[in-house]
């Protein structure tokens, strides 16, 4: 069975616990973070899939946790899928295009991010077919 | 007799749904849970509904983890849930929708709740 990891970051509770019903209920082993040193640490503990970052978050500052997790090198593995209210990106997200999949604005609906993130499931387990 | 659960932590509330239910349809035997944690209780004791009424917002374990836990568990994944609450924002509504059986927003009219309890035990029974 492929291996369907998924970390959720945002610092709203409710979202968390949303997301991580939605994508249990499916199958997926979820790590929810609700701060930075939460998901630094996942990734130092070797996390390895897909992570759903909410960057309009000013608590958790989603951009500074995306600049950490590329300039770390956690990203080698990982696909990006960006949580956003902003209906324009902002144009910082053009630095990490290479890692991100998709843009996803708030509100959105379960099925579309779902189907979002078996998309970059699968274009991790092709590339680590490809490596192997 | 159809057991209905309900999970919601008004009591008076849930008092005043027992009544209506099992008074709408003699078929419904309702029984309530004030808690996530009286709800697994209840189970663990044997006291298995045909349906479960979920209540999202709830104090320590709210509907969306007792949800997690009810299908996390070969015995109990099967019951039908539907979602009985007062959050009407989208993701909630989205949510509630793929993950349960039905999702009905307070306040709602008896015999709307009567004919969508009706529905999910229909179509599972016809399973």
């Amino acid at each position: 069975m492929e291996d369907r990891k998924l970390m959720i970051i945002d610092d709203d509770p409710d979202t968390l616990i949303i997301l991580k019903t939605v994508f249990e209920y499916v199958g997926f082993t979820v790590i929810v973070a609700d701060d930075k040193s939460k998901c630094i640490s996942e990734l130092e503990k070797g996390f390895r899939g897909v992570i759903i970052i909410d960057i309009n978050v000013p608590y958790l500052n989603g951009w500074n946790t995306l600049n950490d997790i590329v300039s770390n090198g956690y990203i080698y593995g990982n696909r990006l899928i960006i949580l956003s209210s902003e209906k324009n990106p902002d144009k910082r997200i053009e630095e990490f295009s290479e890692y991100i999949d998709d843009y996803v604005i708030k509100p959105f609906d379960v099925e579309y991010l779902l189907n979002s993130v078996k998309k970059s499931l699968l274009s991790i387990n092709n590339l680590n077919e490809v490596t192997a | 007799m159809k057991k209905i659960m309900v999970v919601d932590d008004d009591p008076e509330n849930n008092l005043s749904l027992k009544a209506g239910l099992e008074d709408i349809d003699k078929n419904f035997e309702v029984f309530c849970a004030e808690s996530g944690e009286q709800c697994f209780q209840l189970l663990s004791e044997k006291k298995i509904p045909d349906l479960i009424l979920l209540d999202i917002m709830m104090p320590e374990m709210n509907g969306w983890e007792v949800f997690g836990k009810l299908k996390n568990n070969l015995e109990w994944k099967k019951i039908p849930v539907i979602f009985l609450t007062a959050r009407s924002d989208h993701i909630a509504k989205n949510a509630g929708n793929f993950l349960g059986d039905d999702y009905i927003e307070k306040p709602y009219e008896l015999e709307e709740l009567k004919d969508k309890i009706n529905k999910t035990l229909n179509k599972l029974s016809e399973m």
